[in-house]
This record gives C-alpha cells, sequence and structure tokens, in this order.
C-alpha cells in the first residue's frame, strides 16, 4: 500500500480544506482514550518524528523516570470530525505510541494488537470483527432515569431516543463508520447499534470511536449515555457481542460447505471457537474489565454464565449465527461475554490470539450445548464438564495473572500492569460499604 | 470502454519491471490517473515494444536500460507524422545513474531507487500531461461530482467531501476510469498496491464507507455488479 501517498493526502488536505488543529488520538491500557491537539504547521514534522509527549501521567504506560513517549499518527486514520463544524476544521488521527530511540513501546494497546494480527498474517488469517455495543441514555450521569420505558425494538411515540440514534447513526457514517443495525434494546432507555463488519484494527479504532460519538451526540441533546455494564438491577445490561471470523486470500476460513457435522463450519473455525472457550476464563478480566461487569454475567438475561456454544441457543457463550446458512461471507461466530467498557484493542487481542491458539493446539471443539444450560444442575453440568465463567472481577483477575497464555498474548508490560491496577480496584471494592449491606442488615441486627 | 469525454485524457503506459514490489507501488501511484497501465517483464521487453499502443514507457531494466532506450527511440522514428510522441520515465540505481543516456527523439526523465513514490507520480505526470496542456486536465468532472486529482479533493455541488485516504484513492480510481467493471482483485492490486493480504474483502468495506459519504444521487452511480465487482457509471 502507498504509504508516501497517504502521508501527501493527509497533508494536501489539511492545507486545502483550512484544518488548523488535528487531534492525536491513542488509548491507555485501561482503554481510556486520550488525546492532544497539532498545528497543522507540525504536522510534517509529526509525521517524520512524531510528537513527542510525557507518558508518566498515563495510565499504563511509564514511571516517571522513564517517561518519554513518542506519539506517531497514522496517516490511514485521518478524518475531519464533522461535530466541529463552526470552529477552523478540526481533524483526527489515531496514533502508535513508540520510545524515543523508535523501538515499539510495549505499553501501547494499538501495538499489543498489531502484535496479535502480524501473528494471524504470519498463519496467512486475517481478522475481521462486528461488535454490537449495547448502552443507555439516562437524564444525566447523576441517577440512572431512563428516558422510555420501551422495550426491544420498539418505536415509542415522541421518541427523543429515536432521533439520538439517527444523529449518531448520522454521525459514525460521515466519520467513515457504517453501521449495520440500530435499535431500542430490551431494557427501557438501552439501546444497541452495531457496526458494519471490518478489519479488526479499523474496527478497535472504530469502537473508541464510536463511545465517544455516542456520548457527544447524547451530550449535545442534554442527556447521557451510558456504555455501564449493569446500571439497572432487575433490567438487561449493556453487552459487546462481538461477530468474528477469520479471512485468507481465498476468502472466509471458517466456512466449510462439507462440515461433516452440518454445521457449515471448517476444521479452522472450530478450533478458533475450541480457543476461545478454553481461554476464556482466563481472558474475562479484559473483556470485563469492571466490578459491574460481573453484575451482568448472572442467569436469567442473556448473558452468558457457562463456557459453552451452541447454534440457536442465546444463553451460550459462543454463538453461532444461522441466518443466512450457506452464504460463505456470513459464516462467524459470536461471542457473547464481552462488554462495551472494555479495551477493544486489548480485548480482540485477546480474542484472536485464544483463537490462533486453539487453531495452533489443534483443540478439539466440545459438544453443542443444546439444552438450555441454566436449568442444569451443578451436577448435570460437572459431568458435562462445563466450566462457568469468573463470578467477580476478583476471580477474573486471579486466573488472568496465573495465565501464561495471556502474558504471551498482551507482553508482560500489559499484563503486570493490568494485573496491579485491577486487583487495586477490586481491593477498594470488596472493603466499601455498599446500600445493599446497610438496607439488609442496618434495622435488623 | 472508456467514457467519451475521459479518451482524450487517457495515457496508455508500458510498465517494464521485473521487480515485483515496484510494479505493486506503480499500481497505486498510477490509480488515481487516468492511465491505463500494460505490465511487461525486462526479458519480455523487446518483443512488447514493438507491438505498440502505449504513450509513455516507465523504465525498470537495470543493465538493459540502455538498449530498450535505443529500441523506443527506433520505434518513434518509424512511425508515421503526427502519431504520439513518446516518452520515458527511467528508474535508475545511485550506481548506474552517471552511465545514464537519453536518446534525442524521445521525452526523458528518471528518479533514482527510493524516490518518494509522489516524486515518481509527478514526474510521469509531467511527461504525460507537459506544462503546456490546460491545468484542467488534473480535475475531473462528473455532473454534480469533481475531482481535483493534484490536491485530492472531491466535491459534490461544491462541498468537499471529508474521504480517509484509501477511500479517496477508491473512488478516485473508479471516476478516472468509469463505465468499466473492476473486479474486487484488479481493484486490489490498483488501489492497495497488491500488498494487502487479508483477500478482497477489505475492497467491499471500503465501497461501503464511500457510499456512505457519497449524496444520494452518487452513491448510486457506484454500482456493485453482483458475481464482477464494482462500476462507476459516468454521468
Amino acid at each position: 500500500m502507498a504509504a508516501g501517498l497517504d502521508k501527501d493526502y493527509v497533508l494536501t488536505t489539511v492545507k486545502e480544506r483550512g484544518v488548523k488543529f488535528v487531534r492525536f488520538w491513542f488509548t491507555d491500557v485501561l482503554g481510556v482514550m486520550k488525546s492532544f491537539a497539532v498545528t497543522e504547521t507540525e504536522l510534517e514534522g509529526a509525521f517524520e518524528e512524531g510528537m513527542g509527549f510525557d507518558g508518566s501521567s498515563i495510565d499504563g504506560f511509564t514511571r516517571i523516570e522513564e517517561s518519554d513517549m513518542v506519539a506517531y499518527p497514522d496517516a490511514n486514520t485521518f478524518q475531519i470530525l464533522p461535530w466541529r463544524p463552526d470552529e477552523h476544521g478540526v481533524a483526527r488521527m489515531f496514533c502508535d505510541i513508540v520510545r524515543p530511540d523508535g523501538s515499539s513501546f510495549a505499553g501501547d494497546p494499538r501495538f499489543a494488537l498489531k502484535r496479535m494480527l502480524e501473528k494471524a498474517a504470519r498463519m496467512g488469517y486475517t481478522m475481521y470483527v462486528g461488535p454490537e455495543l449495547e448502552f443507555f441514555y439516562f437524564k444525566d450521569d447523576k441517577s440512572c432515569e431512563p428516558l422510555d420505558q420501551g422495550g426491544y425494538f420498539d418505536l415509542t411515540p415522541l421518541d427523543l431516543a429515536s432521533d439520538l440514534r439517527r444523529d449518531t447513526v448520522l454521525t459514525l457514517e460521515k466519520l467513515g463508520i457504517p453501521v449495520e443495525y440500530s435499535h431500542h434494546e430490551v431494557a427501557p432507555s438501552q439501546h444497541e447499534i452495531d457496526l458494519r463488519y471490518c478489519e479488526a484494527l479499523a474496527m478497535a479504532d472504530a469502537v473508541m470511536t464510536y463511545r465517544l460519538t455516542v456520548k457527544e451526540v447524547a451530550l449535545h441533546n442534554g442527556v447521557y449515555a451510558t456504555f455501564m455494564p449493569k446500571p439497572l438491577d432487575g433490567e438487561n445490561g449493556s453487552g459487546m457481542h462481538t461477530h468474528q471470523s477469520l479471512f485468507t486470500e481465498d476468502g472466509n476460513a471458517f466456512f466449510d460447505p462439507d462440515d461433516p457435522q452440518g454445521y457449515n463450519l471448517s476444521k479452522i473455525a472450530k478450533h478458533y471457537i475450541a480457543g476461545l472457550l478454553k481461554y476464556a476464563p482466563e481472558f474475562c478480566a479484559i473483556t470485563n474489565p469492571l466490578v459491574n461487569s460481573y453484575k451482568r454475567l448472572v442467569p436469567g438475561y442473556e448473558a452468558p454464565v457457562y463456557v459453552s456454544w451452541a447454534r440457536r441457543n442465546r444463553s451460550a457463550m459462543v454463538r453461532v449465527p444461522m441466518y443466512k446458512p450457506g452464504k460463505e461471507l456470513a459464516t462467524r461466530i459470536e461471542l457473547r461475554s464481552p462488554d462495551p467498557a472494555c479495551n477493544p484493542y486489548l480485548s480482540f487481542a485477546v480474542m484472536l490470539g485464544a483463537g490462533l491458539k486453539g487453531i495452533e493446539e489443534e483443540l478439539e471443539l466440545m459438544p453443542e450445548a443444546t439444552n438450555d444450560i441454566f436449568e442444569m444442575t451443578p451436577g448435570d453440568l460437572a459431568a458435562a464438564g462445563i466450566k462457568t465463567l469468573p463470578k467477580d472481577l476478583g476471580e477474573a483477575i486471579d486466573l488472568f495473572e496465573k495465565s501464561e497464555t495471556m502474558k504471551e498474548i498482551l507482553g508482560e508490560h500489559i499484563h503486570s500492569f493490568y494485573v496491579e491496577n485491577r486487583k487495586a480496584e477490586w481491593a477498594d471494592y470488596i472493603k466499601s460499604v455498599t446500600p445493599w449491606e446497610l438496607d439488609r442488615y442496618l434495622s435488623v441486627i | 470502454m472508456e467514457s467519451p469525454s475521459k479518451t482524450a485524457l487517457s495515457k496508455t503506459v508500458l510498465v517494464i519491471s521485473s521487480d515485483e514490489f515496484f510494479r505493486a507501488e506503480i499500481a497505486t501511484v498510477t490509480s488515481i490517473m487516468p492511465v491505463t497501465v500494460a505490465w511487461s517483464s525486462i526479458s519480455d521487453a523487446q518483443r512488447r515494444l514493438s507491438v505498440g499502443g502505449f504513450d509513455a514507457v516507465l523504465l525498470d531494466a537495470g543493465d538493459q536500460t540502455t538498449v530498450l532506450l535505443e529500441t523506443i527511440e527506433r520505434i518513434q522514428a518509424s512511425a508515421v507524422s503526427g502519431a504520439r510522441r513518446l516518452c520515458a520515465l527511467v528508474r535508475i540505481s545511485q550506481a548506474r545513474v552517471q552511465a545514464l543516456y537519453f536518446p534525442e527523439r524521445i521525452r526523458c526523465d528518471f528518479f533514482l531507487e527510493g524516490a518518494l513514490e509522489i516524486e515518481v507520480a509527478m514526474r510521469l505526470r509531467f511527461l504525460l500531461w507537459p506544462k503546456e496542456a490546460p491545468a484542467a486536465d488534473e480535475m475531473v468532472s462528473d455532473g454534480s461530482l469533481t475531482i481535483d486529482t493534484a490536491t485530492y479533493q472531491v466535491r459534490v455541488n461544491g462541498q468537499p467531501l471529508d474521504l480517509a485516504y484509501l477511500e479517496y484513492a477508491l473512488l478516485a480510481f473508479l471516476v478516472t476510469h468509469a463505465d468499466r467493471t473492476h473486479t474486487r482483485e484488479e481493484l486490489l492490486r490498483r488501489v492497495w498496491g497488491g500488498q494487502y493480504y487479508g483477500g478482497s474483502r477489505t475492497v467491499d468495506v471500503h465501497v461501503r464507507r464511500v457510499r456512505a459519504k457519497l449524496d444520494p444521487a452518487s452513491a448510486a452511480r457506484l454500482e456493485t455488479v453482483r458475481g464482477m465487482g464494482y462500476l462507476w457509471r459516468s454521468h
């Protein structure tokens, strides 16, 4: 691909369109978007030498002693921002973070994903992803007061939320993020916008942009959008069901019309799913990063609890959709456990890493879960060899800490920072006194 | 089969090279010009030159450079009067540049191995459309859509589009090679330079993005040809 022309494209467009500021976007280890603005006169230098910044205040990057970091913009991600028309044009680019000596920086989540993608490329695969991100609209960020009482696919009258979704979708399309579906979800004031399938790195960038856009449009309209996994007790939580498949030069590597088991899944697909199932308890701390994430992963709310896969069962952790049986391009699998609070770069990296391990180790896929597993007794589950996902962040971080595979996939730097950070979060949570405890015990004991 | 308004502008470049990476680079460099590319290896060059049907030669032939330039000069000399004047752009190594010799009758230029793509693009452009030609050659106009290929700016009814580089490159290629179906594999080669290993699915992804950014009338002119590829229907 023309490495020189895309930079020239950016420099020329910035001049032609009168863009005065370009925002350099990158992500910290916890998935928080970071940004600094560069003026157009600095841009050419930024392409040559990158822009230096102090990495010690960025979570998971460096300690004070080794704080200088350099951000190199990826010219391919250049995009004029559509929501700031009155200011002199503003644009953005995603950045790769490197050390001042030019060596790659192990703490950069974008680099962690790129490393996994390179491993996949060496094996002949490209990863395509399509996440379904759910979120709630509330009147503000102080309480969970919903905008409506609607349900799945509802079109409520005076539907402010429909307008918000429409504005959000139009903005996303202008940002080069095509949308497949958008609709009201099951819980009151809960919505979903599904992003159209594309390559994993571009999609991770798109998820970061998406979260910002949803919040920006909400703010602009005087309401608040949240990606918190389980804000409402007794209602469905917000997930990030992630459709994924591997492509080779010849097409979809997951498709096999001659599958003896009749699933249309290739051997590669089955190994990949087996990899996801084997390592899910270990990568759960990444795909479900918050204390609150585990309040969502409980029975009864269409969120997975057990490590299993199925075609028709929505309580399975991995679902193989049957919408278009026999159509090659559509063959893919859906991992239903992740939630939208995760760092998308790290999440896609661990999903891909687990899947590739399944392929390398030629793991055998367990039988399809056909019964409603929530109805099985613990005895039945144990007999069927069905494991459960971690029940809380504490258990998740323990499994993640001990996992050699996770260390291998994410690298020592990110792995150890993440363990330390999440352990501190868990330690702070378990010593807090919650309203539940006061309600339950204060007047009784 | 070029659309009538474009035949005057469109030129044919014969690329003589046995370097796979260079060929990929040229595929991308020319993708945003109204240029048809023909390919030849160095060993087949003499035969291919004698077949004719090109306006310019992009010569990357190492120690065969002088011999092939002489062949091109002979072809120009024996051409009928009024035939198009040939030009040659030579890619040469630092080691060989001092021995480079340009024949009289051909308009020639050169660049060193390792030159930036923008330099190669501009040298080719100056050879194909010399300064005395109207500057309008760089503007491609198709109904309400205009593409200024010199500044990469696309406008619909005067309103600029906010495209990413690959979206621009794909749209510019389709519009400058209009009314002809291009397969995904061809688009991958020309726009992505054939260096993309993930298969042609990415072409569909980018077409979808371009359509999303175009107004509905223009988006409708970016047609899907079932089982074959994509086509831009000119105005």
